[in-house]
């Protein structure tokens, strides 16, 4: 029995992690999918991070003013790492590309930007993936390299934006 | 909770993260520079300023609230589509709301503490 439920789930992980053959749709799916998982990983680790503000997890009362401040700044050094930075950077491109494309998302639910039915003709694109629809997905994906390259600089220093 | 009240609640909240989490970036990217920002305080945009503004730190725990819903049930959708059954969908569903509220304890924990650190 438990052969048969890693066997369902290697197949369904290949399908979402391999985009490859099925136009954008497939990309936009994959990449939102991989996105939103990073982001709430981020999440989990932003909120812990951040608690280090007043002293961390087992402060649960209002601590001494310099005790929290020595503790954030000992953060703060822990955090100065290029990797981490480089994360930010990937994150920042995530982020932007998960919410512009969420509002694709959101318009087509709701058949606002939804192309019509058509006969499937060849080479059967979807016609349900519109004009409009496209355009959002490149949209998304522009602006989240902008938002990267913008991350890069701060964290970098490499554009003197 | 409907799965479809669920889902409506997933665009409403996806929809709130855009105002919320524009101004949490703003405030930390564009209103100073990102060096200033992550300063403890003594700046008008250090972390405990941004904290001690009831608006700003308002703002963070309904960035909170709407992050932990929208991702944990991002999740929980994600999880759902990867194996299907009965124990395991009950299993996936309280898994995930433990792990929402306590990161909403937590971080509005961070928030009430800061925010009276502020005054002190």
């Amino acid at each position: 029995m438990a052969g048969v439920g890693v066997s369902v789930v290697v197949n369904a992980l290949k399908t979402w992690l391999i985009p490859l053959r099925y136009g954008v749709e497939r990309w936009s799916y994959t990449l939102q999918r991989v996105s939103g998982v990073a982001i709430t990983l981020y999440f989990v680790a932003h909120v812990v991070e951040t608690g280090n503000v007043v002293g961390g997890a087992g402060v649960w009362s209002v601590p001494p003013y310099e005790f929290a401040e020595m503790v954030w700044n000992e953060t703060k050094t822990f955090l100065a790492n290029p990797l981490f930075d480089a994360g930010l950077a990937l994150l920042a491109f995530m982020i932007f590309f998960h919410t512009v494309n969420g509002v694709r998302l959101v318009l087509a639910h709701f058949g606002i930007i939804l192309g019509k039915p058509t006969r499937p003709e060849y080479p059967y694109r979807a016609a349900s993936m519109s004009k409009a629809q496209r355009g959002v997905f490149w949209l998304s994906v522009l602006l989240a390299v902008a938002a990267m390259v913008y991350a890069l600089d701060v964290f970098f220093k490499v554009l003197q934006l | 909770m409907k799965e479809k009240t669920v889902m409506l609640l997933h665009y409403i909240t996806g929809l709130g993260i855009i105002v919320a989490g524009g101004i949490h970036l703003a405030t930390v990217f564009l209103l100073s520079p990102y060096h200033l920002s992550m300063e403890f305080d003594n700046n008008p945009f250090a972390v405990l300023s941004v904290y001690r503004n009831i608006l700003l730190a308002g703002t963070l725990e309904v960035l909170l609230v709407l992050v932990a819903f929208h991702g944990f049930n991002g999740l929980r959708v994600v999880l759902q589509e990867l194996y299907q059954g009965k124990t395991y969908t009950k299993a996936v569903n309280i898994i995930v709301s433990v792990v929402a509220v306590a990161l909403v304890v937590y971080g509005t924990r961070t928030i009430l503490i800061a925010h009276q650190l502020g005054q002190g």
